[in-house]
């Protein structure tokens, strides 16, 4: 095995869980995260060698999966989809309902892309203001202002289903 | 809801949906290998395209033929598509190809070789004192697995027979290989590790590295020219008055080839067998 298919399989070993997480909250199917963060570690694949400073490869790597989303969205891929929860195999941990994942889950597909996005980057990954706007491409009011809005959307989205049940 | 009620329930959400296992990195790795050979597909198909296309190259082919056959022989060239298994090419257990198209290519290239052999010698086949075959072909893959650009290197050499007196001459291509030297003459030296008094000739516009004496230790080879050709491709033609290994035969009067004629072998696109 060559040195880069090695760093490649270590790198994917060390972060693919972390980021398919991430790309669940965006888009809220394990298996979809899954084919994301395939795409996203196949571009990194391809661009192994660009990547001079592999210290930020976290950083690139959110990136590229982020906008891979991003870009799905746009094209259309993901209004045939629809948020289920029979996908995961293993059973859910004690004390854990899933209607109250769905709840969260129902309102975050109900957010839109660039929001959500802004959201999970700025809230899930902790990242700043300035972070945030250079993955998503915008300027750093842009970033204050969506996640704003998502925010309200998403606690209005969530107030009504609990008003609802 | 609040910045950090967002958080626990982003941490709640991703705990309660029971993440399937974890993905698996040798998947993740073949997916990638596929994704690759795609796009290197795509890029020699444009690269051929812009070349048929943009054959402005017209002036060079007026001025230099030799140069303007070269470039067109790389230009329709595509890479071997080699399935691998585990570790080595699927069908192989170490780095050499006994059958298949790489195989082919090498006796290719001995078929080549053998051609240009003078009328008064013959190329039979003989045993070496310790009866290995004399006449033979090797192709092998110098690149391992996953590596790119993937390096097939194709060997033949045969004896060459007057008067019962036995000479050696062989052939060794290998495909693009950037980690060798470009200057001609470096890249000659290259060659089986050996060196010696080297210079660069000039075959129809073409440089070629040719090694007039072999001062390494290894008395394999009196002389060998090497070229590397516009599109990558790396020729060494190497000849010796004697066999090695051959010491049941004695050596030839003289050498077959000048230095002039093996740098002429050199640049013959008839032995870039990598097509």
């Amino acid at each position: 095995m060559s040195e880069r298919d090695a760093a490649f399989q270590e790198y994917f070993a060390a972060r693919s869980d972390v980021m398919r997480g991430t790309a669940y909250l965006l888009c809220g199917d394990w298996h979809r995260a899954e084919d994301l963060v395939q795409t996203t570690f196949t571009k990194i694949y391809l661009a192994w060698r660009r990547i001079q400073r592999h210290e930020a490869m976290d950083a690139y790597t959110r990136q590229t999966l982020v906008r891979t989303y991003l870009s799905e969205r746009r094209r259309g891929w993901f209004r045939f989809e629809a948020v289920s929860e029979e996908l995961a195999d293993s059973p859910a941990p004690p004390g854990v309902f899933p209607e109250e994942r769905m709840v969260l889950l129902e309102a975050l597909a109900k957010v839109p892309p660039k929001q959500r996005a802004c959201l999970v980057l700025r809230y899930w990954e902790d990242l700043s203001i300035e972070q945030t706007a250079e993955i998503l491409k915008c300027s750093e009011g842009t970033v204050k202002s969506q996640a704003a809005r998502g925010l309200q959307t998403l606690r209005g989205l969530l107030v009504g289903q609990e008003r609802v049940r | 809801m609040n910045e950090q009620d967002l958080r626990n329930a982003f941490e709640h959400v991703l705990v309660a949906s029971s993440p399937p296992p974890s993905m698996d990195p040798g998947q993740a790795l073949d997916v990638a290998h596929r994704a690759r050979s795609k796009r290197r597909a795509s890029l020699v198909g444009a690269a051929v395209a812009v070349l048929v296309v943009g054959l402005g190259v017209g002036s060079a082919l007026a001025a230099n033929p030799g140069l303007g056959r070269d470039i067109m022989m790389g230009a329709g060239k595509l890479l071997p598509q080699t399935e691998w298994g585990p570790e080595w090419p699927i069908g192989q257990t170490d780095r050499t190809a006994t059958n298949g198209p790489q195989a082919d290519r090498a006796q290719k290239l001995l078929d080549e070789l053998k051609g240009v052999v003078p009328l008064g010698y013959d190329t039979p086949q003989l045993k070496t004192r310790s009866g290995s075959d004399m006449q033979r072909t090797q192709a092998q893959v110098a690149s391992d697995k996953g590596e790119t650009p993937e390096i097939w290197e194709y060997m033949a050499e045969t004896p060459m027979r007057k008067d019962g007196k036995v000479g050696w001459l062989l052939a060794e291509v290998s495909m693009p290989n950037r980690a060798l030297p470009e200057e001609p003459c470096e890249l000659a030296k290259t060659f089986w590790g050996m060196g010696g008094d080297c210079q660069v000739l000039d075959v129809k516009g073409l440089r070629v590295g040719v090694v007039r004496h072999n001062t390494s230790d290894r008395d394999q080879f009196d002389k060998w020219a090497t070229y590397r050709a516009q599109d990558g491709t790396i020729v060494t033609i190497a000849q010796d008055d004697k066999y090695n290994g051959g010491d049941d035969y004695p050596e030839l009067d003289v050498p077959v080839f000048t230095e002039q004629q093996l740098a002429e072998f050199a640049i013959d696109p008839r032995f870039r067998v990598t097509s």
